[in-house]
């Protein structure tokens, strides 16, 4: 019976019909990834804020403050070597970096899901011609092609005419010029999550309640979104975590060779890469940012992996 | 009166490039409220039947011909959209295994609100749960308020098999075929869910089709007992008339397998010698004779199902011995 008492029958009447309510408390059980959670909506919140509390600019120079160290005179962080407040810089990176990050998790959800599922459960051609252009879209140089992509895009945004170059120019204002990183993100992040929705969605359906369901009168639309979708929530969850870090490293990289993010404007990946360029005279210059790109990947696989737990009822609630 | 009629029923499964039949010409009636038991081996085209008459096969088999009608309307005809609401709501199935039969992620009462929202939708939260309740009641689950809260994980077999009928019961099938739903418990469970099952049929006036291998769960359940054999039915007769005197080499046979309380002990257990035939390969001829004490020359040729007196028998020497 410890696994009844366990799964928190006990706790009070919780009727089963309030799910989402289920979940959420089952997640708020798991101590590091509830700490994890409110670490990074703190992080987003101080970021998105920023403008609000600080004092300098993340353009602003200053010649007479280069390369501060941190928790100096020249503010928490210090500064670079254009004598720009590192903290600003921070701020201003992680917010470019979630809005990239978030991109790419609403393309995974958005398009990989659903494709995958449509794949999975349908087969026939639908499902040769999904998967045929998953394998073309991982056999293409993805690096060679987000540079032709990005440095088109960057054109059209500078220079072009007509209506297509005006869209993207409104689009690139929007997002502080990651109008090529979106692009990037929406051609290639789909592709995995729908391989793995699809094969999980084939494993799913040959289940036996799959079945059983369809014996008690269950429709399609009915076993793909009960009992497929609710049943692929954890390799969904996992893969969106592990791609997370991927998107802002896709940015950072795009930033880096100048179809990303226009400087002075910072992203992580930016900071990362201007600081490694001073790493041993002044390293906390590309420590900085490295650490907090770091804690974050690490603080998102926490919350993920708290997400799966919290989903799945045959997990033991706890640690 | 007959409620389900299936007639001459031939389903096919691709492999490797032909068609292999599984079932070949099936017919028997099922009247209302009457409890059936399909006996057979494994492969002998039991589960198939049982498939075929919710059109729920997996997609390599087909049905090439025959007919299926319920309460005089025929199922093969019908659109998918209301086959899914007969699939249920008039013809229930259970599956063997209860656990893999539910979905993990689903309290019990979940997936018993699943079906009555789907069949016999019920107006307010607190009808519906009632609901539930009288259906974990009625399937002998004892403080069903705290099971209805449980994931199927959190119960023993037995009552996740009760669990499973009772989901099945939910949208008040006229028809439930439950297929094999005592294979994976033991053996005195077993006899608790053939009597649940006896004791719902009673209470609601439900016909049951029980499949089985095993022909000693179905002694004191079916009125009557259908025995299939590669494919075909060997044998039909009321259960009580098949345990008494069975007509059918095959059925005999089987009943001679069975453990008797009350024969000598050390006896050895009587097999039938042989394996059943491969679908792909049947012999010509009575497809059992390979296998049967009793085949002569005659068993060359294909017996068909003669009806002597209230049982039907495919077998040249039935009424002979």
């Amino acid at each position: 019976m410890s696994s009844i008492e366990s799964a928190g029958l006990s706790a009070g009447r919780v009727p089963a019909t309030l799910a989402p309510i289920e979940i959420a408390r089952r997640f708020s059980h798991r101590r590091i990834a509830l700490v994890s959670a409110a670490l990074l909506v703190l992080i987003v919140v101080l970021a998105f804020s920023s403008d609000l509390w600080l004092t300098r600019d993340y353009a602003d120079q200053d010649p007479l403050v280069r390369n501060q160290p941190p928790l100096g005179d020249a503010g928490l962080l210090g500064t670079d070597q254009l004598g720009r407040d590192l903290l600003a810089r921070l701020m201003f990176g992680i917010r470019l970096s979630v809005a990239a990050a978030a991109f790419g998790v609403l393309v995974q959800l958005a398009v990989g899901v659903p494709l995958g599922l449509l794949a999975g459960y349908r087969g026939g051609w639908i499902d040769s011609v999904a998967m045929r252009s998953v394998d073309v879209m991982l056999a293409v140089p993805g690096l060679l092609i987000a540079l032709l992509i990005g440095m088109n895009i960057k054109e059209q945004v500078a220079s072009g005419s007509g209506a297509v170059a005006d869209v993207l120019r409104s689009i690139d204002r929007l997002t502080a010029g990651l109008t090529p990183v979106f692009v990037v993100l929406v051609v290639f992040f789909w592709v995995s999550m729908a391989r793995i929705v699809r094969g999980e969605t084939r494993v799913v359906m040959a289940r036996d309640f799959v079945r059983a369901a369809r014996g008690l009168g269950a429709g399609p639309f009915r076993i793909v979104v009960h009992h497929v979708l609710r049943n692929c929530i954890a390799p969904i969850t996992v893969s969106v975590a592990l791609l997370i870090p991927v998107t802002m490293l896709t940015e950072a990289a795009m930033s880096l060779v100048g179809v990303g993010v226009d400087p002075p404007r910072p992203s992580l990946g930016v900071m990362i890469y201007e600081g490694a360029q001073q790493i041993n005279s002044f390293p906390y210059q590309t420590l900085v940012p490295s650490i907090t790109f770091a804690a974050v990947v690490l603080l998102v696989g926490f919350v993920g992996d708290g997400l799966r737990a919290a989903l799945d009822p045959t997990t033991e609630q706890g640690r | 009166m007959d409620q389900l009629v299936v007639s001459d029923l031939v389903v096919e499964f691709a492999r490797a490039g032909h068609r292999v039949p599984v079932v070949r010409g099936v017919s028997f009636t099922l009247e209302r409220g009457r409890r059936v038991a399909v006996v057979g081996e494994s492969g002998s085209g039991k589960s198939v039947t049982a498939l075929a008459v919710t059109r729920l096969l997996p997609p390599t088999a087909s049905i090439r011909s025959g007919s299926i009608s319920l309460d005089g309307s025929d199922l093969l005809g019908l659109p998918e959209r209301s086959m899914e609401d007969i699939r249920g709501g008039r013809v229930a199935m259970v599956f063997q295994d209860a656990l893999t039969a539910l979905d993990p992620l689903f309290t019990i009462e979940q997936q018993i609100q699943a079906v009555l929202d789907r069949h016999a939708p019920r107006a307010s939260r607190q009808a519906r749960h009632d609901e539930c309740l009288e259906l974990m009641r009625a399937v002998g689950i004892s403080d069903p308020e705290r099971r209805l809260r449980a994931y199927p994980h959190e119960l023993s077999g037995g009552m996740r098999q009760r669990a499973l009928i009772a989901t099945a019961l939910a949208g008040d099938p006229e028809v439930l075929i439950a297929d094999e739903p005592t294979t994976a418990l033991d053996v005195t469970v077993q006899a608790q869910i053939v009597d649940l099952l006896r004791r719902l049929s009673d209470e609601r006036g439900m016909a049951v089709i029980l499949i089985t291998h095993d022909l000693g769960v179905v002694a004191d359940f079916a009125d009557r007992v259908v025995v299939m054999y590669a494919g075909r039915i060997v044998e039909d007769a009321p259960a009580d008339e098949l345990f008494e005197s069975p007509a059918h080499p095959y059925s005999a046979a089987l009943l001679d397998s069975l453990p008797s309380l009350d024969g000598p002990r050390m006896r050895r257990l009587p097999s039938i010698g042989g394996a059943p035939p491969d679908p792909a390969a049947l012999p010509a001829g009575c497809s059992f004779a390979p296998r049967c004490a009793r085949a002569t020359g005659e068993c060359d040729s294909e017996p068909v199902l003669v009806t002597i007196g209230a049982r039907r028998v495919a077998c040249h020497h039935a009424g002979t011995a």
